[in-house]
């Protein structure tokens, strides 16, 4: 079922905004379940760096959810993301340490607002596969992942989930496929190659 | 079968007439757009035109060129470009634009042609539809063994959530590869050859204006047109470099995939 994106003006959501800069309903639902999908680690980022008063990582973290709040018409939360950016690159510890509990309040009941999108629908089941093909697949695999081709390394890693791996490695395979997904290529490409040594020749 | 067509160009005097007589005459959905490269970028995707109307008027070499945005637009095929214009003009769009098939009509124009030619694509488009095949048609093109391969587009991003959000705005028109950090860059570009980079300009570790000077160094790179991604806060800071860096621009994170398409068709052509 389509998700009903009129629910977010409620909360202030500029959805109209988030349209025209994602391109399209279908390219803002996505655009919405990413940042839904990325919350827990953005929150855990920010906390660990304000934790640590690592301003650097702090500044980082809160400059890249001023854009992305912004891509998705959240505009207010964008501009307190700014504000903490703000704080952060000109050492102000003391904005810092009175508004980031604020600003994450405030994100934390956008994403409870976002809950509606859903996960994304299931990958197909992939053709099963013998060890020799999952082996060239693996070969296939490293070689897109060394040349950064996200596409290619996302096919390949789907249809390597074809041969019976067993459960912890199939959680690893799980993993490499995520980081495909962040772009993390150097990350995918070193459980690859371990998960490729245990694949019997 | 009612035909969409799009109407653009300076001629508003024509335009506006064309318009009118294809709205009372053949009762066709028409859609106006502004001669500028962005309306028409953003435009042509989403309306989908089957014909678009080009009404020139006293053009120079600069207000031709915005018409080498259709040139993408109608790699996706079926779309049919008529040109009103005098001879000065249309040498002008041959000369100066990158389109390789369209029509030409001259001023003053004769509607009884011009209804001519709308019948013979009415009938190809309704051909389609009663085939059964797909609603666009072969875009002939005499020149399709010379075609450049599509420019190659490296976005250098911490942020995965905007590299994919600038895949999904380029990838219909450029090849993209994504990495996600100067390093990456560096690596991928001591190996390959791209058209242009999208240097995010916040990055931890070796951030934009390092990494800049990082790629002027790699001697197949040196000359490769590299444009800022800044964010509104850092907009500033960004436009005080460009003097000293000398990158090709900067553009404003979040951006539409009009400006982003129209910043690089600026560079590239």
């Amino acid at each position: 079922m389509d998700p009903d994106i009129s629910r977010l003006e409620e909360f202030g959501v500029n959805t109209e905004l988030g349209l025209d800069y994602t391109g399209g309903h279908d390219k803002y639902i996505r655009a919405l379940r990413r940042y839904y999908e990325a919350y827990e680690a953005n929150r855990n980022r920010i906390t660990t760096a304000y934790d640590a008063m690592d301003l650097e990582d702090y500044t980082i973290i809160v400059h890249s959810l001023k854009s992305n709040s912004r891509m998705i018409g959240a505009e207010e939360l964008s501009s307190r993301f700014e504000a903490l950016e703000m704080a952060a690159r000109s050492g102000d510890t003391a904005t810092i340490r009175d508004e980031t509990n604020v600003v994450l309040n405030f994100y934390d009941a956008l994403i409870r607002r976002l809950e509606f999108i859903g996960e994304e629908p299931d990958e197909e089941t992939a053709d099963s596969i013998s060890a020799k093909e999952a082996s060239e697949i693996c070969c296939s695999l490293l070689e897109a992942l060394d040349d950064f081709d996200d596409e290619t390394s996302a096919d390949l890693v789907a249809r390597l989930s074809g041969y019976s791996f067993d459960p912890s490695t199939r959680d690893k395979l799980r993993q490499a496929a995520g980081y495909i997904g962040e772009f993390m290529y150097d990350e995918a490409a070193d459980i690859i190659r371990h998960i490729s040594s245990d694949i019997p020749k | 079968m009612q035909l969409k067509v799009m109407i653009t160009g300076k001629n508003r005097k024509i335009a506006s007439d064309i318009s009118d007589h294809l709205v009372s005459d053949r009762g066709y959905n028409v859609i106006k757009c502004a001669a500028s490269k962005v309306a028409l970028f953003e435009s042509v995707p989403n309306e989908m035109p089957h014909i678009i109307i080009i009404c020139l008027g006293d053009e120079t070499e600069e207000t031709i060129s915005v018409f080498d945005v259709l040139k993408e637009c109608t790699r996706m095929g079926g779309i049919t470009i008529i040109v009103i214009a005098n001879d000065t003009d249309q040498a002008l769009f041959i000369n100066h634009t990158k389109l390789e098939r369209m029509f030409f009509m001259s001023r003053p124009v004769s509607l009884f042609a011009l209804y001519e030619k709308l019948n013979e694509i009415e009938k190809q488009v309704a051909d389609n539809i009663e085939n059964g095949s797909m609603l666009v048609t072969e875009y002939i093109n005499p020149h399709a063994n010379d075609l450049p391969p599509r420019k190659h587009i490296l976005v250098v991003d911490d942020d995965s959530s905007q590299l994919m959000q600038i895949k999904e705005h380029l990838k219909e028109f450029y090849e993209v590869t994504l990495v996600p950090s100067a390093d990456a860059a560096l690596k991928y570009l001591s190996r390959h050859v791209v058209d242009l980079v999208l240097l995010d300009y916040v990055m931890p570790g070796t951030n934009g204006p390092a990494a800049l000077e990082k790629i002027r160094d790699i001697p197949s790179a040196k000359d490769t047109p590299i444009v800022f991604l800044t964010g509104v806060s850092e907009k500033d800071t960004v436009v005080k470099t460009l003097v000293e860096l000398k990158p090709q621009g900067y553009i404003v994170k979040p951006a539409k995939k009009s400006e982003l398409v129209a910043k690089i068709i600026d560079i590239l052509g």
